[in-house]
């Protein structure tokens, strides 16, 4: 009677005017990340093994290893490229690496406006998340 | 001729003070609607954001403005000035605060003109109004949704307003005048009239926001059916015009319903002198403003059809009975009339 | 004018068009607001996913399957693992343990799926706050997937053979806080939109389809409990760890969008029934079968077919694989209920207003990733 159902709605609605909004204040205040958070790879060339494993299970085939022979005529890792444009981080790589040598950090904002900055290469991969990858890589490792 | 001065003096006044009411209500609007929606809103640019709308308007001024190769292109500009013009033209025979009587006996009024015919005046320019709609509409160049937007203004002003004039007719028997302070000051010996004309209320009510355009009623520019409809088209600072005028009408008709049913500046208590009375009136005409974003927050939209089911077969009947009933009231002369 | 030149006004609502929900688009043939004829085009967010599945291997195909219906990866995950379980015939050796998670994750992205859809829904209808309000609930759900899994929205973590990792012990004090505020905020969502007049004016006698029409049309999950039908996968052909849950079927014989809305309402407070007793149950253990543990390990299942369906929130997801006998399957079908719902459209809406279209649209809750694949 005597439109109920709105007086009620608008209660719902008032109640809210005076209570604390629910958002996160975003790029002032940093969100944290969980252990699991599967963003940005890091990657460690002297862990290596150059197996493979992770070229051949990713689904957008967005690595590319280049192994080549050193002077004693031993395999040697030259390059390993990722164009995480076409990376989807459903986090395949991190989970067959044998050696941990590729790992995902929490780095998320590597947002860019041209297409080829997201390639990344062996040193900029290795540099990714530079000062916390120490302390993921003994959470991961564990 | 000061009379000439004192006109052109109030009319720049007014125009500034609707200018910056309107600026500062987009921003009260956003920042309503988030905190009901557990958002913050703008917070960026000046205290909590209140610099805002200062920056959409510098924003709408430098977009590119884009007109369809096929528009009209005298209506299509004609459209948002007849919409801004008629809704400034209708804020001009608004009072804005209790007359004042000067130490020399002339009594100073704060509208533009203090029109004996007020409301008449205010319909008048209403229905002009939707013109602007219309226009839009129309010369849009075939665009279809706008076209679709157009015709539902159309409609709906056309069986709102009737609801609207109807209901205000009330009052208008009552005190037997179509002036703001006349009506007003008829309030002052007994109850408001809203006390009188509950019903008459109600409809006011809800054709208001029928009138306005604005939701449980925005069919005319509801984004989710026909994208904002009369105004797809249209970008930059003539899209802004539109919202523009409907902020003033937002606030022309939250006054008229003060003036009319709820006693205008008399307050229920602590009553008379200037102070009291600007005060009382600006409190009632913020509560209907806030009403209006309030509704917008809460409810879903009604179809199109059914808007004018409500309109012309359960409000126009009752609107009309009403005023039978006052007639009758007033001519046996019931001790409440 | 004579009456033949009047005619018909041709709208194109969509691909880019506030509410039909990504990119369907709908030629209406209109008379005033009166919809004559609808054809529904779909298509623009066509992926190939089928055509891809020919060239992976099973596992590399499962974040490919989040891709489908992409408010639900987790069910779309479980549908696919059930269907590759089936083709190797190990749907019983799943661990209890993962069985009981995997039905917690696919009742937690079924709230979440229906949150975006009531918010979605609202938002069409013109109600703008049980948008935000549906939202802030969801990112509650998307926090716990989040923690489990480390991606928000394309999860990949029902794999075939279990789940990816056991969950954690914060998962289940957030899993305990959402369980028992939720239905509180879900009276708000009622509050504002089941008892509103508007609402009902907007839902009622709109877009009926009968029983009879809905299964004639292929219609599946809440769309078809909406006509009345007590047809629920998880509880006609039980997967996962169903069969051990007691739950509800909520089924609504109006056929309208109120009664679609009315199912989905419901179907929420079930699964928080359901998850409830998922706390109480769940069991310890491994979570993942042992010979699946090394996902570069191939798959080879021996040659035939199969058929895994789950009960999503948009309907009945199912996957036909036919095997050769090789690590890639020979074809996969993927029975998207979405694209389903988009045919019977026109059958729904014919006749009625524009402002209709928007309601059933967003009734059947038509996700385009999936319809399009």
């Amino acid at each position: 009677m005597f439109f109920s159902d709105f007086r009620k709605g608008l209660m719902v609605t008032l109640k809210y005017l005076f209570k604390k909004p629910v958002t996160e204040n975003y790029p002032y205040e940093k969100i944290k990340m969980p252990e699991r958070a599967r963003w940005l790879h890091n990657f460690k060339a002297e862990k290596c093994i150059m197996c493979k494993m992770c070229v051949n299970i990713c689904p957008p085939k967005c690595i590319t290893m280049d192994i080549g022979k050193n002077a004693e005529g031993k395999r040697k890792l030259n390059g390993y490229d990722m164009d995480i444009d076409r990376c989807i981080f459903c986090g395949f790589c991190v989970e067959v690496c044998p050696t941990k040598a590729i790992i995902m950090t929490d780095v998320h904002e590597f947002a860019d406006s041209n297409r080829n900055n997201l390639h990344f290469n062996m040193q900029q991969l290795a540099s990714v998340g530079e000062g916390k990858t120490e302390v993921e890589e003994e959470k991961k490792a564990v | 001729m000061s009379i000439v001065i004192w006109g052109l003096i109030k009319f720049i006044v007014v125009l500034l003070l609707i200018s910056l009411y309107v600026l500062f209500m987009t921003w009260f609007d956003r920042k309503v609607l988030a905190r009901m929606q557990n958002r913050v809103g703008p917070k960026l640019i000046g205290f909590h954001g209140l610099w805002q709308p200062l920056a959409d308007g510098v924003k709408s001024i430098w977009k590119e403005d884009v007109m369809p190769g096929k528009a009209y292109k005298f209506m299509f500009w004609l459209a948002p000035v007849i919409t801004i013009t008629t809704a400034f033209a209708i804020s001009f025979v608004i009072p804005f605060a209790p007359p004042v009587k000067t130490a020399s006996g002339v009594v100073f009024h704060f509208s533009v003109v203090n029109l004996n015919v007020a409301i008449l005046f205010v319909f008048a320019f209403l229905g002009l109004s939707s013109y602007g709609v219309l226009y839009a509409g129309i010369s849009s160049g075939g665009s279809k949704y706008p076209f679709l937007g157009a015709q539902r203004e159309g409609a709906q002003m056309i069986s709102y307003e009737i609801v609207l004039a109807l209901s205000l007719l009330n009052p208008i028997l009552m005190s037997q005048s179509l002036n703001f302070e006349t009506i007003v000051a008829a309030q002052t010996h007994h109850l408001w009239y809203a006390f009188y004309q509950p019903v008459a209320f109600v409809t006011y009510l809800i054709a208001m926001f029928a009138v306005a355009g604005k939701v449980p009623f925005d069919m005319p520019e509801a984004e989710s059916e026909i994208c904002c409809g009369y105004f797809v088209e249209y970008s930059g600072l003539k899209m802004g015009l539109y919202p523009f005028a409907q902020y003033v009408v937002v606030l022309v008709l939250s006054a008229i319903m003060v003036l009319m049913f709820l006693g205008g500046w008399n307050g229920p208590f602590w009553d008379g002198g200037f102070v009291a009375g600007f005060i009382w009136y600006w409190i009632k005409v913020a509560f209907f403003i806030f009403l209006f974003t309030w509704i917008w927050g809460t409810l879903p939209r009604y179809r199109y059809d059914q808007l004018m089911d409500i309109g012309w077969k359960i409000l126009l009947p009752i609107t009309v009975l009403n005023i039978f009933w006052t007639g009758f009231a007033l001519t046996i002369g019931l001790p409440f009339f | 004018m004579s009456s033949s030149d009047i005619r018909t006004l041709e709208l194109n609502m969509g691909p880019q068009h506030p509410s039909t929900h990504g990119v369907l688009r709908l030629v209406l043939q209109l008379n005033g607001e009166i919809i004559e004829n609808t054809s529904p085009r779909v298509g623009y967010l066509h992926r190939g996913f089928e055509k891809m599945a020919e060239n992976m291997s099973y596992q590399q195909f499962t974040p490919v399957t989040d891709r489908l219906s992409y408010v639900a990866s987790m069910n779309n995950n479980l549908a696919y693992a059930i269907a590759v379980e089936k083709l190797l015939g190990v749907e019983d050796q799943i661990p209890e343990r993962a069985q009981y998670i995997r039905v917690m994750v696919a009742e937690l992205n079924r709230i979440a799926s229906h949150l975006l859809w009531v918010a979605t829904h609202a938002l069409d209808i013109g109600a703008m706050t049980p948008y935000f309000y549906c939202f802030r609930e969801r990112e509650m759900i998307v926090d716990m997937f989040e923690e489990i899994c480390g991606a928000r929205l394309l999860y990949n973590y029902v794999r075939i053979g279990g789940v990816a990792k056991d969950i954690t012990p914060r998962f289940m004090d957030l899993l305990k806080e959402f369980v028992k505020i939720f239905p509180d905020r879900h009276k708000e969502y009622n509050t504002l939109l089941t008892k509103n007049r508007i609402w009902l004016k907007r839902t009622k006698d709109v877009g009926v389809i009968s029983a009879e029409d809905a299964i004639n049309w292929g219609i599946s999950g809440p769309a078809l409990r909406g006509s009345g039908m007590e047809w629920d996968l998880r509880k006609k052909r039980p997967y996962a760890a169903y069969s051990e849950l007691d739950f509800d079927v909520p089924n609504y014989p109006e056929g309208d969008v109120y009664a679609r809305y009315l199912v989905r309402m419901d179907e929420m407070l079930q699964s928080i029934r359901i998850l409830e007793q998922c706390i109480q149950k769940i069991p310890d253990g491994p979570v993942m079968m042992d010979d699946f543990k090394k996902i570069t390990k191939p798959i080879k299942p021996p040659a035939g077919e199969s058929y895994g369906y789950a009960e999503n929130p948009t309907g009945e997801l199912g996957f036909f694989i036919v095997s050769e006998g090789k690590n890639k399957p020979y074809r996969m079908k993927i029975r998207a209920p979405s694209f389903v719902h988009a045919y019977a459209l026109p059958f729904m809406i014919k006749g009625s207003l524009l402002a209709d279209v928007v309601a059933v649209i967003g009734s059947l809750d038509l996700v385009f990733g999936e319809s399009d694949r």
